[in-house]
């Protein structure tokens, strides 16, 4: 299992791709969808994932939508167009952050 | 699942400390399907020990705790969003109507005023306290936090925040107060009295909104 502090920073783009990937999800959907996606490697506690849904959902980048499912309430979370806007960005910068590391991480020979 | 193990799972999530609704209905989901995977992969397991097993992927007892905190703050937000939404309406047409009405009504009558102006501030603290009494017993069989918080919140504002220091800092002993201050001071007292009056409402409008399934 990867180091925890290297996911912070990370889980709200992680969030918004498999949003923009999978269309609408509920929470423990999305935490099995990264565990099976990343073979148990990105391990999110729920702790950490509802209050990160939370915000983005008060920041607006996310919509709700509330049904129910074998006798219980089920929240599931889409992209707002706002949302979708905010993957688009998050994802460009993490790939050029990405890009950073890997030239410090493995510096290509002069 | 059966309505019995969902009735529970919600227990449970009270004696964890979870009492809001909208806390609960996502955690009840959550730990219904944690506990439903668990079952299906392992028949032989039971109820409580699948709950438990879910408890502890949560984070236990410290990862529950953090998260209520969180959800605390969110309420805190929503109210204040909403309260602070009010407001602002009182700025747009067509309330704007309204508040430019209140302060040429204040405007043109505080020079006229007789009497000790003290009366008046008496009058709009009796106003407050007796909406939010009203509120805190029409609201008190209401499980629904939002309109509870909102009352609390905006009592709490109204008072410790905007009435307390401008009427015991600015007016209070002072002949000669500055007109326009006081027009903005009573407009927004009257437009307050009206806030306290509509935003549990509005939030249990909200709330049903949300929440079909519970109204």
């Amino acid at each position: 299992m990867l180091n925890k502090s290297l996911l912070k920073g990370t889980l709200n783009t992680l969030v918004l791709k498999l949003l923009a990937d999978n269309g609408q999800m509920y929470g423990y959907e999305i935490i099995q969808k990264i565990k099976l996606a990343t073979a148990d490697q990105l391990q999110i506690t729920e702790g950490a994932l509802y209050p990160a849904l939370h915000k983005l959902e008060e920041e607006g980048l996310l919509t709700v939508e509330r049904r129910e499912v074998s006798g219980r309430i089920r929240k599931y979370y889409a992209l707002s167009a706002k949302g979708k806007k905010a993957n688009t960005n998050q994802l460009e910068q993490m790939q050029e952050f990405l890009n950073s590391i890997q030239t410090i991480i493995q510096p290509k020979a002069i | 699942m059966k309505g019995e193990k969902i009735r529970a799972i919600r227990s449970y999530l009270c004696q964890q400390g979870v009492r809001y609704y909208d806390v609960q209905a996502e955690l009840i989901d959550h730990f219904a399907t944690a506990v439903e995977k668990e079952e299906k992969e392992n028949p032989d397991i039971s109820f409580k020990i699948a709950l438990l097993k879910a408890h502890r992927s949560f984070g236990g007892r410290e990862g529950f705790r953090k998260y209520i905190l969180q959800a605390n703050k969110n309420v805190q937000k929503k109210t204040n969003r909403l309260v602070f939404l009010t407001f602002l309406q009182f700025l747009k047409w067509p309330y704007m109507v309204a508040t430019i009405s209140i302060a040429a009504f204040w405007y043109f009558t505080i020079p006229a005023i007789t009497f000790d102006i003290d009366f008046l501030f008496v009058a709009y603290f009796i106003a407050f306290l007796a909406i939010g009494l009203f509120n805190y017993v029409s609201l008190r069989n209401i499980s629904w936090y939002l309109p509870r918080r909102a009352n609390i919140a905006l009592g709490s504002f109204f008072y410790f925040v905007f009435y307390l220091p401008l009427y015991i800092g600015v007016f209070k002993g002072t002949e000669s107060w500055n007109p326009i201050l006081m027009t903005i001071f009573l407009t927004s007292l009257s437009i307050g009295v009206y806030a306290f009056w509509v935003v549990p409402k509005k939030l249990i409008v909200e709330t049903e909104k949300m929440y079909p399934q519970i109204a």
